[in-house]
């Protein structure tokens, strides 16, 4: 029973890591539905040769794909076996598909111009320059990092900016914040993301509220360099990269955003339908107005220490005489 | 002597060092957050920040410290203005403009009845008991910011906080140069009698 729990809230998460999105809410393609049948839910049923009856048997957790989660995924409106081999029309599978190769990204999508779009050819030369690619070479894929069964381009699929540095970091915290998964790509152990990160003041506000690629990948204002993930040692720590007038977060996590200054006239305001960054946010109006009246204050207090001291001083001369 | 002990306790004393102190650090490390930038970096945001942090809570000691002391002492009298504070304060005003350049009386002076002159008693209530609180208030909601403000309405409340944070740290920024210079003006011997209880004192008064 408790399996079966944990199952079932994986999937609740699954659909609420994408529930902020508009949806693409792709057609239901008959084709599927078979395989939708059992990969559905948490649950399938299956003929048991042994038993010689129908058994419940629990879904791996990762092979789980909801209908509504597939549909509305960019990918959503493939046919199952458009990327897995026909075989898998058989069931139960054939066990030689374990070993079946799965393809990756570059196999549909690279030098087709099509697809030009998606820059892939930079996103992979990004990655070969990442942290992943040196560490795991050749073991490391795209799926390891993006589900294909429910991937969606956070910032442009017009998602909530809370629903899309969610999803965007689940994508680093399936493997970073999860000792199970982290085990499963590498051999050393895991450390507490809330304690790698104490370093920083507020750091389950950071946490919460940017994207781990912000500060892990190489910054540019193209976006296609969010795959050269560096190592902890090379990312960004200096507080100022955001928290300034030249906020690195405006030109890329806010760039989709519109700028509405308002009538205080915000520094990097498309921040600010989202957040209020300290240095980045300014007001430029209350900036002049306060400027305006220190000067007027310090220009009162000369005059009048000029007149002072030059009364003062004639005062000493009349009683020095 | 005794006049003097009785206006210039030691504690009072005491607190206006440490929050002169605390009030020029603060201003200085809120400068470097408001104008952070890579370009110029005397030290690192986290460091600005924590003083920034140290020193406002040691602020929120230092003004409740202030605020019991004025309640279970004469001195806190001396800041509450009367219904007359204006006009008086426009006698004063005249006194500062023309009057001492021409040689006239003070028109109030500090005695035990009055410490303060009108200008100074509604600049020192109104920074601390207006600007003072709604520094502290508003600080202590953006130090607690992931404990206290969860739901969707909290960046508003931190945007409102900030706004008002900023404003009246300009107020009090202001008050402190004025400050400053009236210091200067009452002269350094003046400033020695208040430090360091000159014998002259009461023979001025």
């Amino acid at each position: 029973m408790k399996r079966y729990g944990l199952i079932l809230i994986c999937i609740f998460v699954s659909i609420v890591s994408v529930s902020g999105q508009k949806g693409r809410n792709n057609p239901i393609i008959p084709e599927n539905l078979p395989c939708i049948k059992c990969h559905g839910q948490a649950v399938y049923t299956t003929f048991s040769t042994d038993a010689k009856k129908h058994v419940r048997q629990p879904m791996e957790t990762s092979r789980i794909i909801p209908e509504k989660m597939y549909q509305n995924a960019i990918h959503g409106s493939l046919k199952c076996v458009d990327c897995h081999a026909e075989a898998y029309s058989t069931v139960p599978h054939p066990a030689a598909l374990k070993f079946d190769t799965i393809f990756s990204c570059a196999d549909c999508h690279a030098g087709k111009r099509k697809f030009k779009k998606y820059h892939l050819e930079s996103i992979m030369a990004g990655y070969d320059r990442s942290i992943h690619a040196k560490a795991m070479g050749n073991t490391y894929s795209c799926w390891k990092c993006h589900n294909p069964h429910n991937f969606i381009t956070a910032l442009s699929d017009s998602l909530a900016m809370k629903a899309a540095i969610t999803l965007s970091n689940s994508a680093c915290l399936d493997c970073h914040n999860n000792a199970v998964n982290y085990k499963r790509v590498s051999d050393k152990t895991q450390v507490s993301i809330l304690k790698s990160h104490d370093w920083l003041i507020h750091t389950e506000l950071h946490l919460k509220n940017i994207r781990c690629i912000d500060c892990h990948t190489v910054q540019t204002t193209d976006s296609t360099t969010a795959h050269n993930i560096m190592p902890a040692e090379k990312s960004i720590r200096e507080c100022t990269k955001c928290h300034s007038q030249k906020s690195i977060l405006a030109k890329n996590l806010f760039r989709m955003k519109k700028e509405n200054a308002g009538f205080l006239n915000f520094s990097n305001n498309r921040i600010m339908d989202y957040a209020f960054i300290m240095g980045a946010n300014r007001s430029i109006t209350l900036n002049i107005i306060s400027i305006t009246l220190f000067v007027i204050v310090l220009l009162v207090i000369f005059t009048h220490m000029f007149f002072l001291l030059r009364y003062r001083k004639q005062h000493k001369n009349g009683e020095s005489k | 002597m005794e006049n003097l002990n009785k206006l210039y306790p030691f504690w009072l004393r005491l607190w206006h060092s440490v929050n002169g102190i605390l009030c020029v650090i603060l201003v200085i490390s809120g400068l470097m957050m408001q104008y952070a930038s890579p370009e110029w970096i005397l030290l690192s945001l986290n460091k600005i920040v924590f003083i920034h942090n140290f020193c406002g809570i040691s602020l929120i000691i230092s003004w409740i410290f202030f605020i019991i002391f004025n309640s279970l002492t004469q001195n806190g009298s001396y800041y509450w203005p009367k219904l007359t504070i204006f006009k008086e304060s426009i006698i004063e005003l005249r006194y500062y403009a023309y009057g001492m350049f021409k040689g006239e009386a003070k028109p109030f002076k500090d005695d035990l009845s009055r410490k303060f002159n009108p200008l100074q008693q509604m600049a020192y209530w109104s920074t601390m008991y207006i600007f003072a609180p709604l520094m502290v208030f508003t600080g202590f909601i953006m130090y607690n910011i992931d404990r206290l403000l969860t739901d969707d309405k909290s960046l508003l409340v931190y945007q409102i906080c900030d706004f008002i944070h900023i404003c009246a740290a300009f107020m009090i920024s202001i008050f402190l140069v004025i400050h400053l210079y009236l210091a200067f003006m009452e002269g350094l011997n003046n400033f020695k009698k208040i430090i360091f209880k000159s014998k002259n004192y009461e023979e001025h008064n």
